[in-house]
């Protein structure tokens, strides 16, 4: 048992607790409140802020590394523009120092997801950053099939003089494939009566009905106009999906409300350009959160290192953002993107007890510092 | 143009509080309390921080051709072009798009990249205005070179000299030796040597890209041996050679810290290479790393890397403002809000190195205002 005394609390789901006390049995959050008395290993926190640990839904850590001593690139598997059905849990290299560094600078969890060389990228999951190996660390898994809209499939492909080589042809390669899985689930749902109407085994296909059941949702990587596209694709099949990276949103907020999608916003710090990073808009996160969106924030690490997401809600601080708003957006709304807010995200009682104890405000005061990273009931990393 | 009641940060480590700053003609006339004086503009400051603009020592904003594959800043047909000047190369229309104003950058050392042994030639340019001409603050001003595996890369794979990290030293040691040769025989000098010459005789800078501390320690082995003024750009692993760096009082332009996990992998002290100005050297720091320069508000967040390090905030202001002034040689003109300097301040509502609530107000740049929160773009 773990006992957490005097520490001003941010659950992320109520009012912020002044002087509370949390205790930790068995993983699991079991009780928070004032004045909890308890024999059990005190952690003193007073002068020190509680939140629930940080949480960024689409990462690549343990998929793709730019150390000089071990880089390596397992999320893209370039050899089919609709890979639906590969898993990136079997690329994640559980050794990468990225791990480490994010649960020290407080990340608990991690969506980590393929990347975005093709059309159909491939399923993601979510894990906690500090385990035994990555099973032991998954949440669940799947979360979520990765898709991609605008440049990078059109990259990949296109110097093949393959298809996608344009936008044109990127949204119709991802309906056919809808299609062909609404006919394939159509048919396997028939042969539940006779079973020579069973269709052939076909794995691509399999990996597609939960989308179509609505068991998980599309992440879909596109920024600029590519979004409507995105929304448009997504309507056509009545399916749950997110807008991932999602730059230049401030013009299409309309469309995105109405659409009833999330949004997964970021990161804020690339240099800007013409074409996909013309506009890098994270203010445009406060107007979608105003009309009803949910919004989360992503540093894409370790494209941007994973510690910046302290940065990333920092800007929207900046830009006028409330900050309990603010921090849900890094802890409670991307459990909820991820479908695994039953387990993490608030600090509430039986929930898993992913707490991260700061000195300072975090997103606000710039200095504010980890002192505790505590996954699982666990303290896995004191200052 | 008055600024009323300011909290004054001056940039060499003082606060004024309080004060107010007259503006005439692009130029800071004075700083003081109570300016009465009928004047067409007043930006009431109360309650504001004030500083002066901030400065980027070693950036290739506006001088890249994003839009082309075909780069502006790395002469890439000879490891050696000292003579390639970056003015030629810089677009007003490039450094505008990325609105590095915006953050409160008022100015930028533009550097060729870090493909050549000897890049070219650097200039200061604010980072607002009409043309590339009208923001040109001074030209020449330091010679920029590397010693990066992007040298090698560059011209390893053509089977041309240097393919190896040997081959990068020896046209590093080759150039200097020639060049100092040439100064003493030479029969007249011509713009080449002349601005060689005035590195070998420490009138500017000699910028070199050396991220590992093998490459600093063979960088200064060189440099030792010619007394050079050098400025070590990149610069991850100085903390691990700092003693060697002292004993040549080279800066040290700490590269870019949150992209592409740079500082995990090295694990940069910072608070320690900013403590080595205690033994005079000078620190900077930059948007640009291992990959060219990143978007412009990585410029706050590596200022908060400096200051979450344990470094305290007016040295962390320091490094943006009058420590990259005189790098450049022009802290007779910015780096400081003091009378006689050219008028580039930024107001901020509160201290972005402390907080993240902190907006930019106002961006005065020469004296004219390039940036006000609510406002339109004024240039372009």
């Amino acid at each position: 048992m773990l006992l957490i005394k005097n520490v001003q609390i941010h659950t992320m789901a109520g009012d912020i607790i002044d002087n509370g006390d949390i205790l930790i049995r068995d993983k699991k959050i079991v009780k928070i409140g004032k004045d909890i008395k308890e024999e059990a290993k005190t952690i003193d926190g007073t002068n020190l802020v509680a939140i629930p640990g940080l949480v960024d839904c689409h990462s690549h850590i343990g998929g793709i590394s730019f150390s000089r001593k071990n880089s390596y690139s397992e999320i893209n598997e370039m050899t089919n523009n609709i890979t639906p059905d590969v898993h990136v849990i079997y690329g994640i290299d559980t050794e990468s120092e990225d791990f480490e560094h994010a649960y020290k600078n407080g990340v608990t969890t991690l969506g980590i997801t393929p990347g975005s060389g093709n059309v159909v990228c491939g399923l993601a999951f979510a894990a906690k950053t500090y385990g035994e190996d990555i099973f032991d660390m998954t949440i669940k898994n799947p979360i979520a099939l990765k898709v991609a809209l605008g440049g990078n499939p059109k990259g990949t492909y296109g110097r093949r003089n393959q298809a996608p080589s344009t936008r044109m042809s990127i949204p119709n390669i991802m309906k056919n494939l809808f299609k062909e899985a609404e006919e394939y689930m159509n048919k396997k749902n028939e042969a539940q009566e006779n079973k020579e109407k069973m269709p052939e085994y076909d794995s691509k296909l399999e990996a597609v009905i939960p989308v179509l059941k609505k068991e998980i949702p599309l992440k879909m990587h596109c920024t600029q106009h590519d979004m409507l596209a995105a929304i448009e694709i997504a309507k056509e099949f009545n399916l749950n999906f997110t807008l991932e990276h999602a730059w230049g949103a401030s013009k299409y907020i309309e469309e995105i409300a109405e659409s009833g999608c999330g949004v997964v916003f970021g990161p804020v710090g690339s240099m800007r350009t013409f074409g996909e990073s013309r506009l890098i808009d994270i203010e445009s996160v406060i107007e979608l959160e105003n009309r009803g969106v949910l919004v989360a924030l992503t540093t894409d690490a370790p494209f941007l290192s994973i510690d910046s997401l302290i940065h990333q809600a920092g800007e929207v601080v900046r830009e006028g953002g409330d900050l309990e708003k603010v921090l849900k957006m890094i802890t409670i709304n991307p459990a909820k993107i991820m479908g695994v807010d039953d387990r993490i995200g608030t600090l509430e009682e039986g929930k898993d007890a992913d707490i991260v104890l700061f000195k300072g405000l975090p997103a606000y005061d710039t200095n504010a510092k980890i002192v505790y990273t505590i996954i699982n009931g666990n303290v896995v990393y004191s200052s | 143009m008055i600024i009323k009641n300011g909290n004054i940060h001056v940039g060499n480590g003082k606060i004024l509080e309080g004060y107010d700053v007259l503006i005439e003609k692009g130029i800071i006339k004075k700083v003081t309390k109570n300016i009465y004086k009928d004047d067409d503009k007043i930006i009431d400051g109360k309650g504001m921080e004030v500083f002066p603009g901030f400065i980027d020592p070693v950036s290739s904003y506006g001088c890249m051709d994003i839009g082309s594959k075909i780069k502006d800043h790395d002469e890439i047909s000879d490891p050696i072009t000292p003579e390639a000047n970056i003015k030629y190369a810089f677009n007003h229309d490039e450094i505008l798009l990325e609105e590095l104003y915006k953050v409160g950058i008022t100015a930028i050392g533009a550097a060729p990249g870090d493909k050549n042994v000897i890049g070219g030639q650097m200039a200061v340019y604010n980072t607002w205005g009409e043309n590339s001409s009208k923001m040109l603050l001074k030209e020449s001003v330091a010679l920029k070179g590397s010693v990066v595996n992007s040298v090698k890369e560059t011209y390893g794979k053509r089977d041309v000299c240097p393919m190896t990290k040997m081959g990068i030293f020896n046209e590093l040691e080759k150039f200097l030796l020639k060049s100092k040769m040439a100064l003493n025989s030479s029969n007249g000098v011509d713009d080449i040597n002349n601005i060689i010459g005035k590195v070998i005789n420490k009138e500017i800078s000699l910028f070199i890209t050396a991220v590992d501390s093998t490459e600093i320690k063979s960088l200064i082995n060189i440099i030792n041996k010619y007394d050079i003024k050098l400025v070590i750009c990149g610069g991850y692993q100085a903390d691990r050679c700092l003693d060697i760096i002292s004993s040549t009082k080279a800066s040290i332009v700490v590269g870019e810290q949150v992209g592409y996990n740079r500082r995990n992998y090295n694990n940069t002290n910072l608070y320690k290479i900013a403590q080595s100005q205690e033994d005079g050297l000078l620190i900077s720091f930059s948007l640009t790393g291992d990959n060219g320069p990143e978007g412009k508000i990585k410029y706050l967040w590596n200022a908060i890397e400096f200051y979450k390090a344990g470094v305290e905030e007016e040295e962390v202001l320091k490094m943006m403002t009058l420590n990259p002034a005189k790098m450049l040689g022009i802290d007779n003109k910015i780096g400081t809000i003091e009378e006689g300097k050219q008028a580039d301040i930024v107001i901020y509502s509160n201290n972005p190195i402390k907080y993240y609530n902190s907006k930019l107000k106002y961006t005065i740049i020469n004296g004219e205002i390039a940036y006000h929160e609510g406002g339109k773009n004024i240039c372009c």
